[in-house]
């Protein structure tokens, strides 16, 4: 199963013979090393050409010592520990995504209870076919009745009223200029009283 | 009992599972090892570069399909010893691969083994010197030549009159032979 190197070209094999023990020239063993880049089998042949080579000086059986074992693991699995560490306090915060989303979805409910001016709930049907029982007048039309597009941009509509009530300065003015003549009304009054009078003794003001 | 695939090592090995990275090393560690010495022909540059494969091939394994570990793994050991081999060169300008083409076989073996390790090496040069009388004449005069006199292949296959891949055909026939007889004896 793990073992790819039976199929290997000889050809290819030989090259990789050539290249392991250095008789390559300069150009040839770049090449070589170019078809390494990018070739499994060309990678597979000159594993297998060392192999050979050591087979040759008797080292067939020639391992890299333990301890670079020993090193690899402990740096791999220190690693390994600081991931689920990492990804264990990732799923207890949870992701930041579904908080914003949670926040939005309770900011939506909280808008849609506390609006002052929200629109009664819909009346059920038993008791919309009672009050026309009763009255058998036409209703006034009631944001149910009218078109759905309009409904659902009537709080629209409503706070553009209110927003252009507050801006709007005409009645304002009116109201000014009225309190401005009555003032003067009243002045004139007041001097037409003091003349009829005649002028008021000193001895009040002064001591 | 069947052996556990690449991708349940793998998700085994994500999960903590010292063994399965273990049983990783295991069937990668010598045919990597033995790619990463063709290149860098040096014992302890390839058993750097192969730690080095391992911890990098095994922590960035997003978006690699577990079924190809093996092609993955040949990938980041290519990159690593190119990489290394760019570092010998420009620290050393006398690079072991400049040595003679007596030295090449020796380049490959270990400049300091152990003295257990030195010693079972000679135990198996002999047993192999003994093979070798029982392989056809034209395989042993290559495997010979090569080995007890250090010469290259190309001047083997000028020695004997033969094209270089007659050479190299001889050799690779000579070392499938003399594998045979090994387990054979070793059975």
């Amino acid at each position: 199963m793990h073992d790819e190197t039976t199929n290997i070209d000889q050809t290819l094999l030989f090259e990789a013979v050539l290249y392991a023990s250095g008789e390559l020239d300069d150009s040839e063993a770049q090449e070589f090393e170019g078809k390494l880049a990018g070739d499994q089998v060309a990678r597979e042949a000159l594993a297998q050409a060392v192999q050979l080579s050591l087979s040759v000086t008797g080292e067939a059986g020639c391992r890299p010592s333990s301890s670079w074992r020993e090193q690899a693991r402990k740096r791999l699995l220190s690693s390994c520990r600081r991931r689920q560490r990492f990804f264990a306090k990732k799923s207890y915060r949870g992701h930041p995504v579904l908080w914003c989303a949670v926040g939005a979805a309770a900011a939506a409910l909280l808008f849609a209870f506390i609006r002052p001016d929200a629109p009664s709930p819909p009346a059920t049907n038993t008791s919309r076919e009672k009050t026309t029982t009763v009255a058998k007048e036409p209703a006034p039309q009631t944001s149910e009745s009218l078109d759905p597009s309009l409904v659902i941009f009537s709080p629209t509509t409503e706070a553009a009223d209110y927003w252009a009530e507050l801006h709007a300065t005409d009645h304002l003015e009116k109201a000014h200029g009225e309190q401005t003549k009555r003032k003067q009304r009243l002045e004139e009054m007041e001097k037409a009283k003091i003349e009829e009078r005649g002028p008021r003794p000193m001895s009040i003001l002064m001591p | 009992m069947t052996e556990a695939s690449d991708a349940e090592l793998l998700a085994r090995f994500h999960d903590g599972d010292a063994a399965a990275l273990e049983a990783i090393f295991e069937r990668y560690e010598r045919v990597l090892y033995q790619f990463l010495l063709g290149i860098l022909r040096d014992h302890h540059a390839a058993e750097d570069a192969l730690q080095e494969t391992f911890v990098r091939g095994l922590e960035k394994l997003e978006g690699v399909d577990p079924d190809h570990l093996r092609g993955w793994l040949f990938t980041v050991a290519y990159h690593q010893a190119m990489l290394m081999k760019r570092r010998q060169k420009n620290q050393t300008a006398a690079s072991p691969l400049s040595a003679g083409p007596g030295d090449q076989a020796s380049l490959l073996a270990d400049a300091n083994p152990g003295p257990a390790l030195a010693a079972e090496q000679k135990e198996e040069a002999i047993r192999l010197r003994s093979l070798l009388d029982q392989l056809p004449d034209p395989q042993r005069e290559v495997i010979c030549r090569r080995i007890y006199e250090g010469k290259r292949f190309r001047e083997i296959a000028a020695d004997l009159d033969c094209p270089l891949n007659t050479a190299l055909a001889r050799m690779h026939e000579g070392m499938k032979r003399l594998k045979s007889m090994w387990k054979q004896n070793h059975a």
